[in-house]
């Protein structure tokens, strides 16, 4: 099935649990696009102000998560003269479907991009079982 | 099931739609209306597909405008300062293609892009330094002398007519 090979975004409801209580901070949900190459899924996430130190991304089970800590570049003592976003940090999952190899999982961040690149295990060939005569 | 439909009927369900579509098309003239204004100021042109968020923040001594530009290498980013007006162009490439690659999800703002900030008091052109790091852009620029901030000494005032309180 196609579909199934399609990272489905998940609900924002399932934050990592490192996230300190302390101060509330907002969560964006970042844009990305998926593709499918010959040699599996490409992931492109935008997660601008986040760097290879603050991004956290783990697979666990079948579900890959994405978790980017923006440091705001703003010395303390200035003032928002204009602001058109509140500091806030990235999120987002997905679930892979099972032909992708975990193992193989590899990512690069640039320019704060984030790519990720998910390969396909190679599919075992079919095999016959010979059927035994009792 | 059908007997809980809770969809209205009759002459309701006509005035709803009628209102609907009225909502629909102020949606609509909101929405043209919007890309005009843009278009009139510069911001949305035939050669700029996305407009890159901003934010713009004063200390004493200097401006610093944030540029939120995932993906633009610093190289291919253009900033100018003419007046008051800083205007940054630049280009964002798309994800690297081809014709055997199948999209799934494109949600990133890709290609040509420009924005126009008005600064907000006096600077002085010739110091300003920009500098790109995780997709975001900062430049600072310093005020001119006279919009910068200058510690007034508050005398005990014996004068009559100055209390405040």
């Amino acid at each position: 099935m196609a579909d199934e090979l399609i990272p489905r975004p998940r609900s924002e409801s399932e934050l990592p649990s490192r996230k300190p209580a302390s101060s509330p901070r907002l969560i964006y949900t970042p844009p990305i696009d998926i593709f499918d190459t010959d040699d599996g899924l490409v992931l492109h996430a935008d997660l601008p102000g986040v760097s290879t130190d603050t991004l956290e991304l783990q697979v666990q089970d079948n579900k890959l998560t994405l978790f980017g800590r923006v440091q705001s570049p703003a010395p303390p003592e200035a003032r928002g003269v204009h602001r058109e976003y509140e500091e806030g940090d990235y999120f987002r999952s997905f679930i892979l479907s099972d032909d992708v190899d975990h193992e193989r999982i590899s990512a690069r961040m640039s320019n704060g991009v984030l790519v990720v690149t998910l390969p396909r295990a190679a599919r075992p060939a079919p095999r016959r079982i010979p059927i035994d005569s009792q | 099931m059908s007997g809980n439909d809770p969809r209205p009927e009759g002459p309701l369900k006509s005035s709803i739609e009628k209102l609907r579509h009225e909502i629909d098309n102020w949606f609509e003239a909101a929405l043209v209306q919007g890309e005009k204004a843009l278009g009139a100021v510069g911001l949305r042109g035939g050669e700029c597909a996305w407009v890159p968020r901003a934010d713009v923040l004063e200390s004493d001594n200097e401006v610093l405008v944030f540029l939120e530009i995932p993906g633009v290498s610093p190289d291919q980013v253009d900033v100018t300062l003419a007046g008051n007006m800083l205007t940054i162009r630049g280009e964002k490439p798309p994800a690297p293609r081809d014709e055997r690659t199948v999209g799934h999800a494109s949600e990133r703002s890709t290609g040509k892009f420009c924005r126009a900030i008005p600064l907000p008091v006096p600077v002085n052109a010739d110091q300003v330094s920009a500098d790109a790091k995780d997709g975001v852009l900062t430049i600072r620029i310093f005020k001119a002398e006279r919009s910068r901030a200058k510690q007034i000494r508050v005398q005990s005032g014996h004068s009559p007519g100055q209390a405040i309180d």
